[in-house]
């Protein structure tokens, strides 16, 4: 038998071992060179925390009594970290964007960081939790009084308060989180030190347990007197539970606990989720964590077998590990197991208080403060240290709690049940979790009523009658139900009966809760940044990584931010943070503009110390409001749920800017068309001025100096000077003409006539130019087409410009031009049509500009068509070039028909030729 | 199409070993076990257990685990919001 003293020396050693390893951890990392702590291994051993000494000691216990049950603890977490690829990794993904810091942070933030749901999920964290410290103290005090006593002492009963184990183990858990897992407010609560006590301890149950169990395996032989083989083989050994399957209805519920568990338990989401440093990690987890676990598990049947068979079935099997090898005689290996179930008691309850403390300074008393207003914002004073005193008075608390659980609750029940109570208090946040990173559906309001749901059913069929049963009072609770209304039975609820008590309880609290959290989620709206923080979360793996909340449109001080900064993280960090943001953003720190992305930013560092909920309040109250809008949500959730909104405006802005790009280049290329053609137009007429001009003068000169010129000379050169000033006239008057009738400025005569007589009269006097020049001209123009407004002459002007041109340019012997007419809809339309060579379709747009010839490029002034184009636009009416069928042109013009009714008046006319003109 | 189909078959480990963990299939085998007279049981759940570890041991090796960035310990690139 170990004596007291002993055993507590070696508990002594071993928690002072873990306060130097954490020390040395914390040393190393901030001089960064803690390489090992983030090593996948590292994490993977964190997480083992998972194996509490309700699960070193349990398991063993659960195997002798319900058999193979006692697996689903482990196989659920497998199953999990088997999937990890997918909801791990996106619970990971989703934390370090939005810099989570609980497990009440994470689904606080999903509903729109919200502070009712991050106090409610610290309440069921906290209720839930308590037990379970409670718990792994007893096992501390039991499994001390077994290793010394021989037997288990109620030891509240037996000892005074500072007598009691637990009491010591409770104050040294106390200063130990103190001590490395509040140093100070972290930026993003990785605690370095607790990662490693926590990794070397995993190792440690684990050596423990296995040693343990090859000493059963290998070492110990029945004492029986018919056989001498190991004990855990011994045949009389054959029909018990150990090796039996369990109560199948049981397995399932407890694996379905067990996966939830993992990722609920806040404990499990701090080392999981919180702790983690890279997302890869995950890769060496999914599989070495189920393997630690089964590692661990290994031996359970051989030791409960053991234990059934040497120790016997009418002592505690939750304490076999420690009763098998104290039985067998050998103290040292029982002195190991102690060790193992130690280092697991105080793993749990170091993480346990480190994630409860988080949950409760950042979600119960920050918003206390921040509601009672005696937070000041505009005092400059530090909060960092108000912050970490009340992370130190929290975890006080929490101890204190677990270890009055402990003297007054946990003394009767079976370690088992503590335990699955609290995985099923855990459990009622797995709705509100996995449904908010899966589903966008789900509402701040909905989370509320789900977890409320699942919590108060939770709370009444489960921990009452727990509470009831160690109390001892009002047992007629349980077997009557309140007031001895049957029908709300705790353990018997709604009349559902005959079921174990965590299958009924977990079946009722999670069907309320899920119901509660689906139906209330689909009858409310939810508020706009709840839509975001949704859409952000189930779209974590969305195209931008590092996307998260920007919410904030309004403007404030970059002063005002830096101070708020400042009092949260104190001055240190929070230079660094805004030193961090320009660097990033390529500004100067002097220069920074607190725009939404720089208060959205200094948002996510005050979260990853206070939490969303806190943190948006804060910074809502500096940055004079959130103003987020529906608009603005729905524009952020774009269609594709993909691209962001950031990079959707720059696309909808560079799209628009091409779009007026496109435009003006458009225009430019008009007016440089435009502004050739005036070049063109002026080279034209300087050139066309020029002929006649150079010949006037060269010929006025000859008769100048001419005294030997004959008198018929002199007369052919006075001609030809004559001639050419007519022509010079023309053409001045052509161009004035043109000029006038683009301005709108004529003097057209409006007259009702037929064109066709016009036309008949036009074709007559091309008669002989077109005879001159061997064409064929013929009037195939109808003797009636019907009345138009016109001014005669100018259409016969342009009739004859039109023949004139088809006859002139018609190079084919014995060429035709054909002179036609018809009325199509309202208007009169003649066509004259020649067999030459006609208009290729690049002169075909532009042919009727000035000076613009085809690009056969014969004489003429080119104004003739310009001409006549103005002259029909001025009418109403249009002309057109057309290939001929064969070879040739056809010129298309149409006139309006004037109708039965009397003249219109001028005016009209008069506006017409004005809007064509706009679109010419 | 390689990576697609390693997508779907990780999709489906969890899922498979809840079929294999779970009653209908374990009733069976628990009346084998009664059967017996060997913890069949017992040896099933562990050979299960083992087979999920080594597959996700395989799998784990192959899939993109951060196909977007460098990982989460790289310094914070301060690139809130927008992908930048």
């Amino acid at each position: 038998m170990l004596t007291p003293g002993v055993v507590l020396a070696i508990s002594g050693l071993y928690l002072a071992l873990l306060f130097v390893l954490a020390f040395a951890t914390d040393r190393m990392a901030a001089n960064g060179r803690a390489k090992l702590i983030r090593s996948p291994v590292v994490y993977t051993l964190s997480l083992t925390v998972y194996c509490t000494s309700w699960t070193f000691y349990g398991a063993v216990g659960s195997a002798a009594r319900n058999g193979a049950e006692f697996a689903t603890i482990y196989l659920g977490p497998t199953l999990v970290f088997a999937g990890a690829f997918f909801l791990l990794r996106k619970l990971v993904r989703i934390s370090k964007t939005h810099r989570i810091t609980s497990i009440a942070d994470f689904i606080s933030s999903r509903y729109g960081k919200s502070t009712r749901v991050a106090a409610i999920v610290t309440l069921i964290a906290l209720v839930g939790t308590t037990p379970y410290i409670a718990l792994q103290l007893k096992s501390v005090a039991t499994s001390l009084d077994i290793l010394t006593v021989g037997k288990t002492l109620v030891s509240a009963e037996a000892h005074g308060i500072f007598g009691d184990t637990a009491f010591w183990v409770a104050a040294s858990m106390a200063a130990f989180v103190i001590i490395f897992g509040t140093r100070n407010i972290g930026a993003d609560e990785h605690h370095p030190g607790v990662v490693a006590a926590i990794a070397f301890e995993s190792l440690v149950k684990l050596a423990a347990l296995v040693a343990v169990g090859l000493f059963v395996v290998i070492g110990l032989k029945s004492a029986g007197p018919d056989y001498s083989g190991p004990v855990w083989l011994d045949p009389a050994l054959r029909g018990t539970p150990p090796f039996s399957a369990g109560d199948p209805s049981r397995w399932t519920t407890m694996l379905f606990l067990a996966a939830a568990a993992i990722v609920c338990l806040p404990r499990q989401f701090q080392v999981a989720v919180v702790e983690v440093t890279d997302e890869r990690h995950l890769r060496t987890a999914s599989w070495l964590f189920p393997l630690y676990m089964l590692l661990i598990s290994f031996f359970t049947v051989p030791i409960a077998v053991a234990g059934l068979g040497i120790v016997g079935p009418d002592r505690n099997p939750d304490l076999y590990v420690l009763t098998v090898p104290l039985q067998a005689g050998s103290d040292l290996l029982a002195l190991a197991a102690f060790i193992g179930g130690f280092s697991s008691a105080t793993s749990m309850v170091i993480v346990a208080c480190i994630a409860l403390s988080i949950m409760i300074s950042n979600h119960m008393v920050m918003p206390l403060l921040l509601r009672s207003r005696r937070l000041d914002l505009h005092q400059a004073r530090d909060l960092t240290g108000l912050l970490l005193a009340i992370r130190r008075v929290s975890i006080v608390l929490i101890l204190s709690l677990g270890f009055f659980y402990y003297r007054f609750g946990a003394q009767s029940d079976a370690l088992a049940a503590i335990g699955l109570i609290s995985f099923a208090a855990a459990a009622q946040l797995l709705p509100a979790m996995v449904g908010g990173i899966y589903w966008r559906g789900g509402t701040e309001q909905g989370a509320v009523a789900g977890l409320l749901a699942g919590f108060v059913v939770w709370a009444y069929t489960l921990l009452l009658p727990s509470l009831v049963r160690v109390g001892g009072a009002m047992p007629g609770l349980l077997t009557d139900g309140p007031f001895g209304i049957a029908f709300l039975r705790p353990e018997a609820l709604f009349y559902l009966d005959g079921w174990g008590s965590i299958q009924h309880a977990l079946f009722w609290s999670l069907s309320l809760n899920v119901g509660a959290y689906v139906f209330v989620s689909l009858a409310s709206v939810p508020k706009p940044l709840e839509r975001l923080q949704s859409a952000l979360f189930v779209d974590a793996f969305g195209e931008s990584p590092r996307r998260t909340s920007r919410a904030w449109t309004g403007d404030t001080a970059v002063e005002d931010l830096m101070a708020l900064a400042r009092r949260i993280v104190g001055p240190e960090r929070a230079y660094r943070v805004f030193r961090d943001y320009a660097e990033s953003e390529k500004h100067d720190l002097r220069e920074l503009v607190a725009d939404a992305r720089l208060i959205s930013f200094v948002e996510r560092q005050l979260a990853g110390s206070i939490g969303a909920a806190s943190a948006r309040v804060l910074v809502s109250r500096v940055a004079g409001g959130e103003t987020i809008s529906l608009d603005e949500v729905i524009t952020i959730l774009d269609e594709t749920q993909q691209a962001i909104e950031y990079g959707r405006q720059l696309e909808q802005k560079s799209s628009e800017l091409e779009a007026v790009a496109v435009q003006l280049r458009l225009a430019n290329a008009r007016l440089k068309e435009i502004d050739t053609i005036k070049d063109e137009f002026l080279s034209h007429v300087s050139h066309e001025l020029r002929t006649p001009m150079t010949s006037i003068r060269s010929f006025a000169e000859v008769l100048l100096e001419g005294d030997r010129l004959s008198p018929q000379q002199r007369d052919r050169f006075a001609r030809i000077i004559y001639e050419e000033s007519q022509r010079l006239t023309r053409l001045l008057d052509e161009i004035l003409d043109l000029n006038r009738l683009q301005r709108g400025d004529h003097d057209l005569k409006q007259a009702r006539i037929d064109p066709a007589t016009t036309a008949h009269e036009a074709v007559a006097a091309m008669t002989g130019f077109a005879f001159q020049h061997g064409i064929d001209l013929r009037d195939e123009v109808p003797d009636r087409l019907g009345p138009v407004l016109s001014d005669p002459d100018r259409l016969k002007q342009v009739l004859i410009n039109l023949v004139h041109n088809a006859i002139k340019f018609n190079d084919s012997a014995g060429g035709h031009v054909r002179v036609s007419g018809s009325v199509r809809a309202d208007r009169v339309v003649l066509r004259v049509e020649d067999d030459g060579p006609g208009v290729s379709e690049r002169d075909r747009a532009r042919i009727f500009e000035k000076f613009v010839r085809g690009s056969s490029g014969r004489e003429g002034s080119g104004l003739g068509l310009a001409i006549s184009k103005q002259i029909l636009e001025a009418h109403g009416g249009g002309i057109s070039v057309h290939p001929a069928a064969a070879r040739g042109a056809v010129f298309e013009i149409d006139l309006p028909l004037a109708g039965a009714e009397p003249p219109a008046a001028p005016a009209e006319t008069a506006i017409r030729p004005a809007l064509k003109g706009e679109h010419a | 199409m390689r990576e697609r189909r390693l997508h779907e078959f990780a999709f489906l480990l969890p899922w498979l070993g809840v079929f294999l963990t779970t009653p209908p299939t374990i009733l069976a085998l628990a009346s084998w076990s009664r059967a017996a007279g060997f913890p069949v049981f017992i040896v099933y759940i562990f050979a299960v257990w083992a087979m999920l570890i080594a597959a996700a041991f395989l799998l784990a090796r192959r899939l993109p685990w951060s196909d977007e960035r460098q990982g989460a310990d790289a310094p914070l690139s301060g690139r809130d919001g927008a992908n930048g």
